[in-house]
């Protein structure tokens, strides 16, 4: 069938393909079509209805809103949850794909010439074993391992077994930065970069980089996918967007999880761990440094006294360096005119590549930076550390962003506080078992 | 309950507002995000022209800003329609109030009527017909001012004396006042106008002025 690409592997309301009505008709009446209903309703008891959203799969009440609809002249009700990728309401028809799925053709195409350290090696082989025998794969690597290059190799055995692939992350900023890496290691696939306001390309690439939010669109497309940094929210946090992976999956489909602090509840068949870096130096360990009373100071627009030695320090030594924040407020807040960035922050990308170049001196951020960045001999600060924000996982990754070139590996990782909390303790710990390793 | 806008969690129920039914359904911070002024804009713009007078007053609550595009954004663009209760409460009304009303198609893609759904529980008289498609948003000031008037009164209308006109943004104010310019001329004496938002003025008026992009 000649419109295939334009369904296959996707979940799109009727009004969103770009075929004539009769045409869909038609397919719907030879069978390769199936529709469904935008939102399903069920009743429990005769008071008590229960909805769930079609395309995002989320059951719970806060998701839906009914209103009176002009389109089906009764009362309709929409899914909020998905909202952003159009309104998916009781009245809209979503199609999916129920023909015969078109074959990939098998192919290696990694135009990546770089070369593994032996511990990449070795995990690479223990993922391309779970790859053969059909066993989902987690790994756990610290960062600044070289996870990038450890998931080409893997991403090239799945090309060449013909199986279609998808790497997810929950962070628009960790896609944006691996998708011109990925792009230059495959030079001759078609790569498609999936997440908020990016464009909708027709048809299943041979690679699809997208948010797991992305992955909304996608009804039982890969064979495979890959989640970067599962741990990260709102993955972790939210239900339906583990559902949208597993929707995305053919069935008998695999999750593989890509992570440096794999949290307890992501379960995959086998495991491996990567405890070095590339460069085989140890990561940076925290230190904890008290700053009592740095609430008081800053609520008087003062930088706290351990806080200004320190980054009079790094500007002296001429380092770039990071400041973490709790929240926005506190980040607005803090006196100086420092560059300072956030999730609603318009030029966020080009901030950091202005740290990157050495054009700005330091920034100051909230936990929005804490995964996906690479700069050269950076140093950390972390203000507020007993904050709940800063969880384990969150500590460990802030303390990751140091030391991740050969060139300068170490780097100073402070986490200011007023009082040591669990989360501090173990994440240090964390670090330092790792570099025991 | 959650903040209709930023999806964290509400404040719990308090005594107070379990009794009177009082809870806000957007968190304090973006409330505070929104830029209330409560003003008559003067625009020059309609001077000179046939429409001048036609509107005898205009009243806005607040003023156009980065949170209240996105709430436009979400609430008129991706049609999120449980919105219109972010300023429902503010938006009550004595007099029966006329709806400027939009295409018939458009508010069929959206599935519901903006301006009538955010001025929810108040008496609406409808009155007005659009009978053009194009969007204000889309011309600028010059061809705003130099189009010809979209409205038509709808069959059967009676229009009564004084006449209070509901719309959700003012800009330069060509639609208000062409909309009071067709109910004056079907015998109404006085027309009002009440806008939840007003796009603030530009000095230089020769500027051609984008609007507001949804």
């Amino acid at each position: 069938m000649k419109n295939r690409h334009y369904f296959e592997g996707k979940i799109q309301p009727f009004e969103d393909i770009p075929l004539s009505q009769d045409t869909i008709a038609l397919y719907l009446q030879e069978g390769c079509l199936e529709q469904l209903k935008g939102i399903e309703s069920s009743r429990k008891s005769p008071f008590q209805v229960t909805f769930k959203c079609n395309r995002c799969l989320s059951k719970n009440p806060y998701h839906f809103a009914t209103h009176y609809c002009l389109r089906c002249s009764g009362y309709c009700t929409y899914c909020r949850n998905c909202i952003r990728m159009g309104k998916i309401s009781s009245c809209t028809q979503l199609i999916i794909w129920k023909g015969p799925r078109s074959e990939v053709q098998p192919e290696s195409s990694l135009t990546w010439k770089g070369t593994l350290s032996d511990l990449q090696q070795q995990a690479l082989e223990e993922w391309k074993g779970s790859i053969a025998t059909g066993k989902s794969h987690m790994i756990h690597a610290v960062c600044g391992a070289g996870k990038t290059e450890i998931m080409f190799g893997a991403l090239q055995l799945m090309r060449s077994r013909g199986e279609r692939v998808a790497i997810a992350c929950p962070r628009t900023d960790v896609i944006l930065e691996l998708a011109p890496r990925l792009q230059q290691a495959f030079k001759s696939l078609r790569i498609d970069v999936l997440y908020g306001g990016s464009e909708k390309p027709i048809g299943l690439a041979d690679l699809t980089l997208a948010t797991t939010h992305q992955l909304f669109r996608f009804h039982k497309a890969f064979n495979h996918v890959i989640i970067d940094e599962a741990d990260a929210f709102p993955y972790s946090a939210d239900a339906t967007l583990v559902a949208a992976v597993e929707k995305s999956l053919v069935s008998g489909g695999f999750i593989h999880y890509v992570s440096a602090t794999p949290s307890k509840h992501l379960h995959t068949d086998r495991k491996s761990l990567l405890a070095k870096r590339f460069h085989g130096h140890p990561l940076p360990v925290p230190r904890f440094q008290k700053a009592l009373s740095y609430k008081k100071h800053l609520t008087r627009q003062k930088v706290p006294p351990v806080l200004d030695k320190w980054i009079a320090y790094q500007l002296e030594m001429e380092r770039p360096f990071l400041i973490f924040f709790p929240t926005v407020r506190m980040l607005e807040d803090f006196p100086g005119n420092m560059e300072r960035v956030h999730a609603e922050h318009p030029f966020r990308k080009e901030l950091v590549q202005q740290l990157r170049d050495g054009k700005i001196k330091g920034l100051c951020t909230t936990t929005i930076l804490e995964r996906g960045i690479t700069i050269s001999n950076l140093q950390i600060a972390v203000v507020g550390t007993e904050q709940p924000i800063f969880t384990e996982q969150a500590l460990i990754q802030i303390a990751g962003r140091a030391g991740r070139s050969a060139e300068f590996p170490t780097g100073d990782v402070v986490f200011f506080h007023n009082g040591v909390t669990e989360d501090m303790r173990r994440a240090k710990s964390a670090i330092e078992r790792l570099n025991m390793q | 309950m959650k903040c209709l806008l930023c999806d964290r969690q509400l404040m719990r129920d308090t005594w107070s507002s379990l009794f009177t039914g009082k809870q806000d359904c957007v968190c304090k911070s973006c409330r505070a995000s929104f830029n209330k002024i409560a003003s008559s804009p003067e625009r020059r713009y309609v001077k000179g022209t046939e429409l001048e007078g036609a509107l005898d007053s205009i009243f806005c609550f607040y003023s156009y800003n980065s949170s209240m595009q996105n709430y436009f954004q979400r609430y008129k663009g991706e049609g999120d329609h449980i919105l219109h209760l972010v300023f429902s409460k503010e938006l009550r009304l004595r007099e029966p109030c006329v709806p400027i009303p939009s295409y018939q198609d458009s508010s069929f893609k959206r599935s519901f009527c903006h301006v009538d759904e955010l001025f929810c529980g108040n008496n609406l008289l409808h009155l007005l017909k659009k009978t053009t498609s194009i969007k204000q948003s889309s011309r600028n000031l010059a061809q705003r001012i130099q189009s010809s008037n979209p409205f038509e009164l709808l069959p059967g209308a009676q229009v009564p004396e004084k006449i209070v006109l509901i719309d959700d943004i003012f800009t330069t104010g060509v639609t208000m006042n062409q909309a009071a310019a067709i109910l004056k001329k079907h015998g109404a004496k006085q027309v009002h106008g009440i806008c939840l938002v007003e796009t603030l003025e530009k000095n230089d008026e020769t500027e051609t002025r984008k609007g507001i992009k949804l």
